[in-house]
């Protein structure tokens, strides 16, 4: 699998109409984690504040996606296999590492829609 | 010219365990009485293209009741339900169902539900093979997958039922179960239902799902398909139900029928129907021809 610029995607994805109107209002620091390569976005009130490659404890994170080499590959393929085909079922069902927040509840539409777009440029 | 289609809706009332229900429901088509039942915290509306089947309503009543709580069954007048916590048991699923399809005066429907729905015809077949002449379970097992039992219904209320969380997240989590395959239509509308359900109904929907439904091997091997053939389709792509979960099932289960569907997800009704329909219309054929 190609490297993946996720901080260059995320400033992309908010010109997004479906994923820019499911970050409204988030406040805090979302971490996007693809094997040993951290990508920490910054909102605030909806709005990317940074999109930047460096590592912050996920502690500090609201929401948090970290997941091996193996599990983007395979969640990034155009028809995944069984038990990749989203964010949750790779958690539960392949050891994806997720958050669990409120936020990240509630961000999940945004985080679904963060993946088919990554998937797209994947593709 | 206006494009209707071939669906009437209905209002009736039933009363189980001493509470009227005003139950809404869908039908189209004529023969043998067809129930279908829908998944946890959705409704009815999920069988929108099989209602519109003209090869399976020409000789199928398909019937499809949205339970009480769900799409247009209002809660019933006479319960605080509002002072209440919401949990669906084993015993109103069973019963729901039963006393829907008396009241139509519905002789020996089939049934067929999906999801909870799928683990509803697994419990029809062994507790009431008398009044129904076949049930299939469309993504049916003994039990849920146990990485999500495991979860706790305080899990599942801090996920589904969860005052921090809008609706909204709740249709997009059913994500998980769809197949990459699907349309991406379908998909988007099988989450548009799950965003428009009562407050607490999806996870209260989900303590049958996840416990109440809990068979046992020895009552599966009970079940008499001489009696309630059990048929059962499970998705390829349904990680709470999956088709090896199915498989412990259906080994059990003397003279069932079961088919793993290739691409499939956890609501092939509604998620793709024209894959789905190649599963189902023999299924239909077979049970039409042992009802001769």
């Amino acid at each position: 699998m190609p490297k993946i610029d996720v901080p260059t995607i995320v400033r992309e994805a908010m010109k997004d109409p479906e994923f820019s109107r499911e970050m409204r209002f988030f406040d805090g620091l979302l971490k996007i984690a693809i094997a040993d390569d951290e990508t920490i976005l910054e909102f605030s009130d909806g709005k990317l504040l940074s999109a930047q490659a460096k590592s912050i404890p996920d502690e500090k994170c609201q929401i948090f996606v970290k997941g091996t080499a193996e599990h983007w590959e395979k969640m990034l393929a155009r028809y995944p296999a069984p038990f990749y085909q989203c964010l949750q079922t790779t958690a539960v069902k392949h050891g994806l590492k997720m958050s669990v927040t409120n936020q990240t509840y509630a961000y999940l539409p945004a985080l679904n829609r963060l993946l088919q777009i990554l998937r797209e440029k994947n593709n | 010219m206006v494009k209707y289609e071939p669906i009437t809706g209905h209002y009736i009332n039933i009363e189980v365990d001493g509470i009227e229900y005003r139950v809404y429901f869908e039908e189209a088509g004529q023969g043998i009485p067809f129930l279908v039942g829908h998944t946890a915290g959705s409704d009815g509306r999920q069988y929108r293209h099989l209602l519109n089947d003209a090869e399976v309503t020409k000789n199928y009543r398909v019937i499809a009741f949205d339970l009480p709580y769900h799409g247009k069954s209002l809660p019933p007048h006479g319960v605080k339900w509002w002072a209440q916590e919401y949990n669906m048991t084993k015993q109103l699923m069973m019963d729901i169902p039963n006393t829907f399809a008396q009241a139509l005066e519905l002789d020996r429907p089939i049934y067929m539900g999906s999801s909870m729905g799928g683990h509803l015809a697994i419990d029809l077949a062994h507790s009431y093979p008398e009044k129904y002449r076949a049930t299939i379970a469309v993504e049916g097992a003994l039990r849920s997958a146990i990485e999500y039992v495991d979860v706790g219904m305080e899990g599942i209320r801090r996920e589904f039922d969860n005052p921090n969380v809008s609706r909204n997240s709740i249709g997009a989590a059913m994500l998980l179960n769809m197949s990459p395959y699907s349309p991406e239509a379908n998909v988007r509308e099988v989450q548009w239902m799950y965003m428009q359900g009562g407050p607490g109904i999806f996870a209260g929907d989900l303590l049958y799902y996840y416990y109440d439904h809990n068979m046992s091997p020895d009552e599966a091997r009970s079940i008499d398909t001489s009696k309630c053939m059990l048929y059962f389709l499970t998705g390829e792509y349904d990680p709470n139900t999956s088709p090896a979960e199915t498989s412990e099932i259906a080994k059990l289960v003397k003279g069932c029928k079961f088919w793993p569907m290739a691409k499939l997800g956890h609501f092939p009704v509604s998620e793709n129907y024209p894959e789905f329909r190649k599963y189902l219309l023999p299924i239909l054929e077979e049970i039409k021809a042992a009802s001769r």
